[in-house]
Formats: structure tokens, C-alpha cells, sequence
């Protein structure tokens, strides 16, 4: 079977069908099926013996079409050339801004939030999405601009094309998301090779920036952030003496993933959880689920694979046959490293709360299916740099 | 780029190695103390009944109004609907329900009807919670020898409540049980039943008491005096069948009693007492084989001891008279009674005194006991020679003197008194030989023949008894009031067999003061109740 490519340099090329399952990545494919596999078996747990949902295979069910349709979609974008994004990547970004400005108009969520478009069958969580399009078309922007990068103007550029879809996640409001897409952009930048002077003048200015937002804007009256935003990320410096509700949650995660000690309570044994006395176990304190049941071996088997991956996908961004490519494999890893730091963070007391899922285990379908497409694209990544690094005689032929 | 993300998972590892293998202790604990709880499994308080089983102290379930004040909005409003139901002035609710914290009591065991018309009124904040309660459905009846219990129902305070609250109280259960977050049960862990109570039986028969309760009262009221005890003993067991002091007062509202009222007088008070103790020097007289009961004495109307002289109780007493043992005992002669004394000699009366167990206490389970009071033989001087033969100058409880009573009425065998069968083996001592018991015997019984225990005779059964009339002590100790007495009678019937002792005390008596005028005709009805009660037959010609 051979595949044509259709779009991009390659175009009008073949690729065999065997060279792309040689080429193919394996080990990030199944780290991050085990890793999704881990956590659909933690979701069964948490939540098989909560009240209300009728079905005790409610979320597991949700999930495992997710990591399904994930898991298609993946392969599917595996065997498309990446390349062509690079050729859309303005009208992907205009698209994605307009996804998210049509969020912020009809979009829909809890107590005036708007996370969601409805669609007929589903819900389509947008900022989850546009982490994936942020990736492709931050990285083909900066491609295109790499022979700018010692302009400071074009770095401000490319912070302003960031900073857009920031606001516009921040608004919804969504400020776990909006930091991830800082995330890419510093992941993506030290790939690019920015220079040390701008990345100073950057940092600086940010933390600047983070002091206004934190600390002199409100003491002059302006709140950026809502009250209850800026006392979420505060709380988990003294959980134990918080009302607001987000201290109980903590020291709940607290308890429970101590309580864990080294081997854990056992699959489906961790009290607090069934017991209900940590809340949210099955979305964004699902790793608590972990500590507690599963213990420090359990934490680390999982911390583990995740590093397998990240691992791998820095693999890819080195031996990319493009700094597209590259930039792409940064970009993700950057997001990974960054929202599995942040959530596990979280749950264990040394990271602000802010609400960002734990990469293909937090209940999810959005989240779960934008990783797996993260992962397609990757593959693609790795199939395309290997097989051009065939003729390249970079990498050796195998049998 | 490498060691950020290298930073960032040992930051996470560590922090959970931190986690669940350092700080695992403390946390497992406190997730232990969210999910786990574990609650008292209550145990009713057991019964106390009386010889044949009727039920002298129960627990009964009543409901306690009470309040969580954080949830009362209106204090002012709440206090105005309740008072009325639960006759509590308004001012005090108020109060009540305006405190700090989350739980008050408004009423504690509240009637029944009260408890269900309070809780009606459906204030938010208000509510009732079950109590058990210690209730003596015989009101007044051996509530000395009853005691109470504390109103949290985990403590006897007073009488057998108090001597046998390790039986009672039982022990109540735990259960720890696995909690949600909504305190729902969803397993139970581990359960330990509660060690209900034991019921203790007493010797005390209820009708008896109650007769002996009326009794009492009645001469009280009429003698006018402070108070009278009575002991009723069963000489061949130890068993007390009734043991009452008056005025009486109600188990039920023991919190409305002096604290004086509430003591167990028989047990817990010492006494000087009198010439009932002229028995103890005859029976040392007898037992040394120093008389008999036909050894004649020649007695002048005092006798001088040292400094101290003892005279006759009554005038017009010849200057001189010759008595036999039998009729000192019978005439009640001070004189005489010391001229025994002095013959038996310190040494020896000082071992019969302690031989009837004046001296220690008896062991009768009922709490309090005192024990009596004597100087030791060494420190006795004259005054203390003239004066214990007739019973002064020696303290005593009226229980001690029962059971030395007893001892004489059971062949001379003393045993150990006891108010409750739990009480198995009471502890015996044998006083004198049998035969002396029966001189002894025959001396009471010829006492209330044609002697000073007139009074006490009953048709139809001979009667064997001894009248005391003791000067009380002054309180400083500093010799004797003049005109406070202790009139007493102690006897046994029927004489020969005696089946119950019977001691009767009447203290500081106003019209009459002598034991024969006041506590003899009191013996008399007692034992004319027990008899009937008892069934023990009329002898063939006995009595007048």
C-alpha cells in the first residue's frame, strides 16, 4: 500500500506503507495509549459509585469514545503531511480566532462562564482546541519569520499573535488555557533560538506584568483578575486556613494522596475518593484519585510515562527534517510538560489552582481528543523526518 | 530547556515522595478522622430491685428539650413561644438560647407530653433529644438506701446507686463505622455491643420498709422529734429487710433535699448507745464465767468509779438491793452494769466490744459506713471505766448495734449485715457460745416480761429486748446535753427462735425522752406488722 501525498514539497511523492509503520513512533503512541488506558481505569474508579449519574459506566463510557475518536483522528492526521498546515496557518488562525470569539458570543458553561459550543451530538470545548492551533500555526509563523529573529519588533510579533487568543481564552474565562498558550510560545521560542536579549527583556517584562496584574492594579483599584481568581491562586500557599471552598478542595487532595503512602489504598480502595470527600476526583484532582489509590509507585509509573513521552517528543523536535516541525514537537511538548507540572502540581500543593486538565486522564473528551491529535500530528512529524532522512543517508535504512 | 523539564518532574516526584512516604502518617490519621466515626452505643442503666423482684429503681427513655442557639434567629421570639410550654420564665430562655455555641439544654428530661408540645412549636434551632432517666416508681421508699445517680446517668451518688455502680452502669458499646462526606453509614468497621448492667437485687423487703417508713414518720410527728431510725435483721443471714430513716425523701427529686435529709443515717451517724449496751457487759460477764445469770449482787444506788459517779436512772431506788445479772439487764441498773464491768476488768470488756463489732466497721454494703468509736484499753481512764458499761462514753451505729444484736439472737454467731444479695458469703464470727446467746436470750425476753421493755410486748409472741436511753454528747464534745436524748429499743422475736431483729432509735423525742415510753411501743407495731407479713405464728403461751 502506498500512500500519496498530496500537499506540501512532498507532494506527488509516495510513501510506503511499511516505511511509515518503521518510521512511526511507537513508543510515544504507546505511552500515551497506557497513559489514556491509566486514566480511563481511574475514572471508572472515581466515579463508578457516585450518586446521580444513573449509570455507574457514565463517564467511562464518555471517555472511551473519546479516546476512540482520539485515537482515528490521530492516525488519520499521521499520515497527512504536516507541512500543509504551514500553508493554511493564517486561515487556521483567523478561524480559530473566530471559534473563539464565537465562544465568547454562544458559548456555554457553568455560572456565566463560556467554555462549550453545542453541537448537535457534542460539546466542542475551544480552548482545547485551539491549543492544537495555536501549536501549528504559532510554528508556522515563526518558520516563516526565522530569518527575523534578531528583530525585537518580530518577537513582539509573535508575542502579539499569542496575546490575541490569550485575551480571548482569559474572557470565557479560562485562565488555565491562556497560560498554556504562554507555554507554547516560550517552548517554541528557545527551539526557534531567540535571543538572550529579547527572551531577558521578555521574562522581565512578564513578571513585570504579572506583579501589575497581582499586586499594584488592584491596590489601585483595577481588578484584572476577579476576586475569586486571584484568591485561587493565592489559596494554595495555606489551604488549611481557606473558606472559599478551594482550600477544602485542596486539603482534601492533600489527605487523600498522603494517605496513599507508598503502594496506595488499592484500585477502586481510596476512601476519600468514594467517600466523596474529595471533590472533582474524576476532572481536574484526578491525579489525587491516583496518589491515593495507587500510592507514590503509582505516581511515579505515571510521572514516568509522561516523561517517556516528552521524552520522545523532544526526540522529534531535534531530528524534524523542518523547523516547522520542529517548532510543532516544542510546542506540544511545551504544553504537555507545562499542564502535567501545573495540574499534578495542584493536587499535591505546590502549584496556584488554575483549572488545566491532567493530559489524556482528566475526564474529558475535548482535552483527551486535542492530545491524541497532538500525537497524530507528531507522527507525522517523526514519519516525515525519517523517511526524508533516509535519502538524506541521516538516518540507516532498516530492514 | 532539558533541565527545566527535568526540575519540573523531580519537583513533582519529590513533592509526592514528600507526600505520601514523609508526612504519610499524619495524613492517613487525618483521613482516617473524615471517614471513620465512631459513636457511643448507649447502655440503659440496670434495675435495683428488692427481695421478691419488685422494682425499686428503673431507667426510663425521656426526651431533653434542647437548643442549638447558632441556628435561633430570634432568641426573643422562641423564648416567648416556649416558656409557656415548658414553665421556664421567659428571661431565662432568652438567655439560653442567646449563648455562644451550638448546643444548649433548655429542659433536661422533660415530660413526655411537654417534650412532644415543645417540639410542635417547630422553631428552627429547637429540639428534642432522647435521655434515659433513673425513675423510682416507689416514690420515697428506701430512698436513703436507693441513693440517686447524677443527672448525666453515669454515676451513682448516694446508697446502693453509688455502692454497686460498677454493676449498674454496665458498659456501653462503641462503633466505628465508615462516613461520606454527608455522614452517611456506609460500612461499619468495628462494632463492640455494650455490657448491659446487672439488676441488683437488695435483701430490703419493699413492704416491710414502707410499713417501717410509715411507722417512723408517724412517730416523728408525735414524739416531735428530729428524726428516727429503724433497722430490720434477718439474725440467722445478715439480710437487711428494711433500713429507714425519716423524714424520708424522694430518689426522684433528690436534687430538692437537704444534703443532711439525704444521709443514711443507720449507717453513716454515730450514736452513744445507752443501756442497750448493758447487754455487751453481761455477755462478757457470762462468757468469762465470771456469773451466771442467778449470781447475786448487792448494789447501793451509786457507785463511785475514781471521781465519776454513776447513779440509778430513776430515784427511789433503796440503799441497798440485791440484783441478780438477770436483773441488772432487766432493771436496766447503771449501778449494776458497772459493777459488772469493773468485775470483767477493761482488758476483757475491751475484747467483748470488739467482738460484737462495735469497733470496726460491720462491712454492710451501703456506702458511707462509719465505724464506731472507742478509746484503745491503754488510754481508758476511770471515766471511761464507770461510763462504757452502760453505754456512754462509746459511739456507736445503729447498724453495729443490730448486728450485735443479731449475733446474740443467732447463737451468738455475728454476721457481716448486707442490704443486697450480691452479698454472698458475709462474713461470720462466732461472739459467744450458745448457751450464754441463750442466757442472754432469756435475760431480753425477761426484760419485756416484767422489765423497762414493757412497752415493746406483743400478744401472742414472747419478745426479747433491751430499751437505751443515751444522754446525747454536746457537740464540742465537753460532756453531756441535759435535756437531748437517743431513746432506743433493740429486740428480737420470736425469743427462742428469733427470726428478725428489729432496732428502733427515735433521736431527741420532746414530749417523752425514755427508750421504754418512745422506741418500745414504736418496736411493738413494727413487729406486729412484720409477724402478719412474715407469717411467723403466735407461740402457745407466750405474751400476756
Amino acid at each position: 500500500m502506498r500512500i500519496l501525498e498530496q500537499v506540501g514539497p512532498r507532494r506527488g511523492t509516495w510513501l510506503t506503507f511499511g516505511a511509515y509503520l518503521r518510521s512511526f513512533d511507537w513508543l510515544l503512541f504507546l505511552a500515551a495509549l497506557a497513559v489514556s488506558g491509566f486514566g480511563l481505569a481511574m475514572i471508572y474508579s472515581a466515579t463508578h459509585a457516585d450518586p446521580g449519574q444513573g449509570a455507574s459506566l457514565h463517564y467511562v463510557r464518555a471517555q472511551s469514545i473519546g479516546l476512540a475518536l482520539g485515537i482515528v483522528v490521530a492516525i488519520v492526521l499521521s499520515l497527512i503531511d504536516y507541512e500543509r498546515y504551514a500553508r493554511w496557518h493564517k486561515f487556521i488562525y483567523a478561524g480559530m480566532i473566530l471559534l473563539l470569539v464565537l465562544t465568547l458570543i454562544v458559548g456555554e458553561g457553568r455560572s456565566g462562564a463560556h467554555r462549550w459550543i453545542a453541537l448537535p451530538f457534542f460539546e466542542v470545548q475551544s480552548a482545547e482546541v485551539s491549543k492544537v492551533l495555536i501549536v501549528v500555526t504559532l510554528a508556522a509563523f515563526l518558520a516563516d519569520g526565522v530569518e527575523l529573529r534578531n528583530r525585537f519588533r518580530f518577537v513582539l510579533l509573535a508575542v502579539g499573535y499569542v496575546v490575541i487568543p490569550i485575551i480571548l481564552v482569559y474572557l470565557e474565562p479560562d485562565l488555565g488555557t491562556a497560560l498554556v498558550f504562554a507555554a507554547v510560545l516560550m517552548s517554541m521560542f528557545l527551539v526557534w533560538g531567540i535571543h538572550w536579549r529579547h527572551a531577558v527583556v521578555l521574562a522581565t517584562a512578564g513578571a513585570l506584568g504579572a506583579l501589575t496584574v497581582l499586586r499594584a492594579l488592584p491596590a489601585m483599584g483595577v481588578q484584572v483578575l476577579k476576586d475569586y481568581q486571584l484568591q485561587r491562586l493565592m489559596v494554595f500557599l495555606n489551604p488549611e486556613h481557606d473558606t472559599s471552598g478551594w482550600g477544602y478542595q485542596l486539603t482534601q487532595s492533600r489527605i487523600a494522596v498522603a494517605s496513599g503512602m507508598y503502594t496506595g489504598k488499592g484500585f477502586m480502595e481510596g476512601t476519600q475518593t468514594h467517600l466523596n470527600f474529595l471533590p472533582e476526583h474524576h476532572t481536574d484532582f484526578i491525579f489525587s484519585v491516583i496518589g491515593e489509590e495507587l500510592g507514590f509507585l503509582g505516581a511515579m509509573i505515571l510521572l514516568g510515562l509522561y516523561l517517556i513521552m516528552v521524552w520522545r517528543m523532544l526526540r522529534i523536535a531535534g531530528r524534524a527534517n523542518s523547523l516547522y516541525g520542529s517548532l510543532i514537537a516544542a510546542g506540544v511538548a511545551g504544553i504537555l510538560v507545562f499542564q502535567v507540572f501545573v495540574n499534578v502540581g495542584m493536587t499535591i500543593g505546590i502549584m496556584p489552582v488554575t483549572g488545566v486538565p491532567l493530559p489524556f486522564v482528566s475526564f474529558g473528551s475535548s482535552s483527551l481528543v486535542v492530545f491524541w491529535m497532538a500525537v497524530g500530528i507528531l507522527e507525522s512529524v517523526q514519519v516525515r523526518s525519517t523517511i526524508a532522512g533516509y535519502s538524506a543517508g541521516r538516518v540507516p535504512l532498516r530492514r | 530547556m532539558v533541565l527545566a523539564l527535568g526540575l519540573c518532574f523531580v519537583g513533582l516526584l519529590g513533592r509526592a515522595f514528600y507526600l505520601q512516604v514523609v508526612k504519610a502518617a499524619e495524613y492517613t490519621k487525618r483521613a482516617e478522622s473524615q471517614h471513620l466515626t465512631t459513636v457511643e452505643l448507649p447502655v440503659k442503666r440496670a434495675s435495683i430491685l428488692d427481695r421478691d423482684g419488685a422494682v425499686l429503681a428503673m431507667t426510663v427513655e425521656t426526651v431533653s428539650i434542647c437548643a442549638n442557639p447558632a441556628l435561633v434567629d430570634d432568641p426573643a421570639g422562641a423564648a416567648k413561644l416556649l416558656a409557656p410550654v415548658l414553665e421556664i420564665p421567659e428571661a431565662n430562655l432568652v438567655e439560653k438560647l442567646s449563648q455562644k455555641g451550638t448546643f444548649v439544654y433548655l429542659a433536661r428530661k422533660a415530660d413526655p407530653m411537654v417534650a412532644e408540645r415543645a417540639c410542635l412549636l417547630r422553631i428552627p434551632g429547637v429540639f428534642g433529644q432522647a435521655e434515659d432517666k433513673r425513675y423510682y416508681p416507689q416514690g420515697a421508699v428506701a430512698s436513703h438506701l436507693l441513693g440517686f445517680v447524677g443527672i448525666d446517668m453515669d454515676q451513682g451518688l448516694e446508697g446502693v446507686e453509688k455502692q454497686y455502680n460498677h454493676l449498674l452502669s454496665g458498659k456501653a458499646g462503641s462503633r466505628t463505622t465508615v462516613t461520606d462526606d454527608q455522614g452517611r453509614v456506609l460500612e461499619v468497621v468495628t462494632e463492640t455491643p455494650p455490657d448491659p448492667g446487672t439488676d441488683v437485687t437488695l435483701t430490703i423487703d419493699k413492704d416491710i420498709q414502707y410499713a417501717l417508713e410509715q411507722i417512723l414518720t408517724q412517730t416523728v410527728e408525735e414524739s416531735e422529734a428530729k428524726r428516727a431510725i429503724a433497722i430490720v435483721l434477718e439474725p440467722k443471714t445478715g439480710e437487711v429487710l428494711a433500713l429507714a430513716t425519716t423524714p424520708a425523701f424522694d430518689s426522684n427529686l433528690y436534687l430538692e433535699e437537704e444534703a443532711d435529709d439525704r444521709r443514711n443515717h443507720p449507717v453513716t451517724d454515730l450514736f452513744e448507745p445507752g443501756s442497750t449496751f448493758k447487754l455487751v457487759v453481761a455477755a462478757a460477764a457470762l462468757a468469762e464465767q465470771l456469773v451466771t445469770p442467778d449470781t447475786m449482787f448487792t448494789l447501793a444506788p451509786t457507785i463511785q468509779v475514781g471521781d465519776v459517779t454513776i447513779r440509778e436512772a430513776s430515784d427511789g431506788v433503796p440503799a441497798q438491793r440485791e440484783l441478780t445479772v438477770t436483773d441488772i439487764v432487766v432493771q436496766s441498773s447503771n449501778v449494776g452494769a458497772v459493777t459488772l464491768g469493773l468485775k470483767v476488768g477493761t482488758e476483757k470488756l475491751c475484747r467483748m466490744i470488739r467482738a460484737f463489732g462495735f469497733v470496726e466497721h460491720t462491712g454492710i454494703d451501703a456506702p458511707g459506713e462509719v465505724a464506731g468509736l472507742m478509746l484503745p484499753p491503754d488510754k481508758w481512764n476511770l471515766g471511761t471505766v464507770a461510763n462504757v458499761p452502760i453505754g456512754q462514753g462509746i459511739s456507736v451505729t445503729a447498724v453495729q448495734l443490730a448486728a450485735a444484736y443479731g449475733a446474740v439472737a443467732n447463737d451468738g454467731v455475728w454476721i457481716q449485715p448486707h442490704v443486697t444479695k450480691m452479698v454472698e458469703s458475709p462474713v461470720t464470727r462466732r461472739v459467744v457460745n450458745p448457751q450464754v446467746a441463750a442466757q442472754l436470750r432469756t435475760m431480753l425476753t425477761e426484760t419485756v416480761k416484767r422489765g423497762t421493755g414493757n412497752a415493746a410486748a406483743l400478744d401472742g409472741y414472747s419478745i426479747a429486748g433491751k430499751t437505751g436511753t443515751a444522754e446525747k454528747a454536746l457537740e464540742n464534745g465537753m460532756g453531756y446535753a441535759k435535756d437531748k436524748y437517743l431513746a432506743s429499743f433493740v429486740g428480737m422475736i420470736p425469743a427462742d427462735d428469733p427470726q428478725v431483729v428489729i432496732l428502733v432509735a427515735v433521736d431527741e423525742p420532746q414530749n417523752a425522752h425514755l427508750g421504754s415510753e418512745v422506741a418500745a411501743p414504736v418496736f411493738a407495731s413494727i413487729a406486729d406488722f412484720i409477724v402478719k407479713h412474715l407469717g411467723i405464728p403466735p407461740e402457745e403461751g407466750a405474751g400476756e
